[in-house]
């Protein structure tokens, strides 16, 4: 940090760079005043400062409940939800990023963040496998990860899910609102700035807790656009009157200086998604590390053992120098299940185990698990690692028993897989992470 | 330092602040002269260096501002910022659309750009000879800064040691969290230092 001599000089620097004004801005500078007159905002801050004033007054509001719409908000979001691919970009204004999205009905979904041009951040889930690219402007350094991701199926199967991603784009208005409040301010039908005739609804959105419209963080450099609670947010949007699909959407919030634009973005609907989009290549130079573990784990099956609940699956036993074992195991509801909805979580699965020779082991409290919300919820992958009380003793095999779900209804449905053989050990600490491939590109 | 700015503000500032925007709301005319006298010239070093010692926008910056200041000093709401933060996010919006602009036609950051023999056509009227050469010393030496220095961290740098703003205030003045640009001035510091240890040896 910097010293007080450093400080010290760094503020008389700072301060003796500061040009003076020349003599003839007083002249200028007092001539604009003059001309400007109070309290007249400009056109469209005029409109949004209406409509603001509209809504605290509560005249011609209409109220609308947490989480919902109506009319041409209701329709369009409805309207949305069957899209099969959609298209948006976003910016938000002053915080000089922009964001990038695609997201079509085959589970394939692209967001990209750029600066300046330059590409700071993108999730890609394209098939089997998501990549991550991240990029930090301030020390140029680079992380890439592309991982397996072994829930095709799920989001194949799931339609809520599926819906839920067509509309998440026009969040707030789309997907669950959980979080403050929305009131219709107006419905009209207007021009827009190219000469399209839409139908432009205003709502005001009032956030119930301190809202993170979009957040960038990689070590200190930081992007946000942060809405703070109870400050209301006014949503324009604009909806082509013959599909009922949003174009644009506008965020303002109320500042110093007025109605100030937040936030744009335009939508493209069921466009084809350009195949060059389903993969990405990383800058020249950039490692990016390959996860793959499950990619040759899924068909592969060791055991398998149904409850009344639960089918679970053993697909891969491996074990470290240490001893300690690497379980990869699946879990999906039976047909039967009585789980229903009111277990939707995804809590880590339960194991003991036990040695050919009476060896005891514990389970570590991590694990990894790719679970998918909604409908698919009941599907899950675990890896998780038993730790050997004795590295010194080598049992043949072990006796799993595992518990799906550690509460409620199924706390007693075990399923136990007797004597599975324990392959040579590995001669690395971890296995899943020994796995791990770094490409160059 | 700057960081107790917000304390050491006196409270016959806070008065004649309220005084100034009561003033402004009521149309008095004499309020404006006070409004330049209090931002016209810290405003126009603000814009100056923002946009690269470039004092045609930066005269034109300040008074955009103060014009708009005069305008919309309905909708100034001190519970939220002091009338100091307020000016200075206007000037500041007015700011970016420049660079916005500018950056358009160039690459590398305009503080950085600047090349000298311009700064020393800069100098002000009634500006003594030592007067510019120190003016151009500092100039030179913050030019070098901006060089390591992201826009973003140069502003913040700026916004807090030649402006004396608070972190609270900054952060009303650039629309970032408290958090995210107490964040930016630790970085903006620490690359600050690095340069400055580099020019000692």
């Amino acid at each position: 940090m910097l010293t007080e001599e450093q400080e010290r000089h760094l503020q008389r620097t700072l301060k003796a760079a500061q040009s003076a004004p020349g003599p003839g801005l007083e002249a200028r500078a007092m001539a604009a005043m003059g001309q400007a007159k109070p309290g007249r905002p400009s056109r469209r801050l005029l409109v949004a400062s209406a409509v603001g004033v509209l809504a605290l007054l509560g005249f011609g509001v209409a109220r609308l409940p947490m989480g919902t719409a109506s009319g041409i908000i209701d329709e369009m979001l409805a309207t949305a939800a069957e899209t099969s691919a959609v298209h948006m970009t976003g910016c938000g204004v002053g915080a000089e990023v922009v964001v990038e999205e695609w997201i079509s009905e085959d589970g394939f979904s692209r967001e990209e963040w750029r600066e300046d041009d330059q590409l700071l951040w993108l999730d890609l889930r394209s098939g089997d496998f998501t990549v991550h690219y991240r990029l930090n402007p301030d020390n140029g350094e680079v992380t890439a990860r592309e991982n397996f991701i072994p829930l095709r199926e799920v989001s194949v199967l799931d339609e809520s899910y599926r819906q839920r991603r067509m509309t998440s784009s026009l969040w707030p208005l789309g997907g669950p609102l959980d979080n403050g409040r929305l009131d219709l301010v107006s419905e009209s039908s207007e021009m827009n700035e190219r000469g399209e005739v839409v139908d432009l609804v205003e709502v005001e959105w009032t956030p119930g807790g301190r809202t993170m419209m979009y957040t960038y963080q990689d070590g200190d450099y930081i992007r946000e656009l942060v809405y703070e609670e109870g400050e209301p947010v006014l949503i324009r949007v604009e909806v082509d009157p013959s599909s009922g699909l949003p174009l644009r959407l506008e965020h303002y919030t109320e500042t110093e200086a007025g109605w100030q634009n937040t936030y744009a973005a335009c939508y493209e609907w069921n466009m084809e998604i350009p195949e060059e989009l389903r993969t990405f290549t990383p800058p020249r130079g950039t490692v990016v590390e390959c996860h793959h573990w499950w990619e040759s784990r899924i068909d592969q099956v060791i055991a398998e053992a149904a409850t009344t609940d639960w089918l679970v699956t053993l697909h891969s036993v491996e074990v470290n120098r240490h001893g300690d074992i690497w379980l990869s195991l699946s879990r999906a509801e039976t047909a039967d299940s009585r789980m229903g909805d009111a277990y939707n979580s995804a809590p880590p699965i339960r194991v003991e185990a036990v040695g050919s020779g009476g060896e005891s082991y514990s389970q570590l409290g991590r694990y990894s698990c790719y679970n998918m919300g909604g409908e698919g919820w009941g599907v899950g992958y675990w890896t998780t690692t038993l730790e050997a009380a004795d590295p010194d003793r080598r049992p043949r095999s072990v006796t799993l028993t595992v518990v799906p779900y550690p509460e409620g209804v199924s706390k007693a449905d075990s399923v136990t897989f007797r004597n599975v053989r324990l392959p040579a050990r590995q001669d690395v600490d971890d296995p899943i992470a020994a796995e791990v491939e770094l490409i160059e590109y | 330092m700057a960081a107790e700015a917000d304390q050491a503000r006196s409270l016959s500032d806070v008065d004649s602040e309220m005084d100034l925007v009561q003033a402004l709301r009521q149309g008095d005319g004499r309020s404006h002269a006070q409004l330049w006298h209090r931002f016209g010239a810290p405003l126009h070093g603000f814009a100056s260096s923002r946009l690269g010692g470039d004092r045609g926008l930066a005269d034109d910056i300040v008074v955009q501002t103060l014009a708009a200041a005069v305008q919309g000093i309905g909708r100034f709401n001190s519970r939220k910022s002091t009338l100091s933060a307020w000016v200075y996010g206007i000037a500041r919006r007015h700011i970016q659309g420049e660079l916005r602009r500018q950056r358009r036609r160039k690459s590398v950051p305009p503080s950085a750009q600047v090349p000298l023999e311009e700064v020393s056509e800069a100098a002000s009227e009634g500006d003594t000879a030592t007067d510019v050469a120190a003016r151009l010393d500092a100039q030179r030496e913050v030019a070098g800064l901006a060089r390591v220095l992201t826009d973003v961290e140069m502003e913040v740098l700026n916004l807090h040691y030649a402006h004396e703003f608070s972190e609270k205030e900054i952060a009303q003045i650039v629309g970032r969290s408290a958090r995210a640009v107490h964040s930016i001035l630790h970085r903006a510091k620490q690359k600050a230092r690095e340069r400055l240890v580099r020019d000692a040896d």
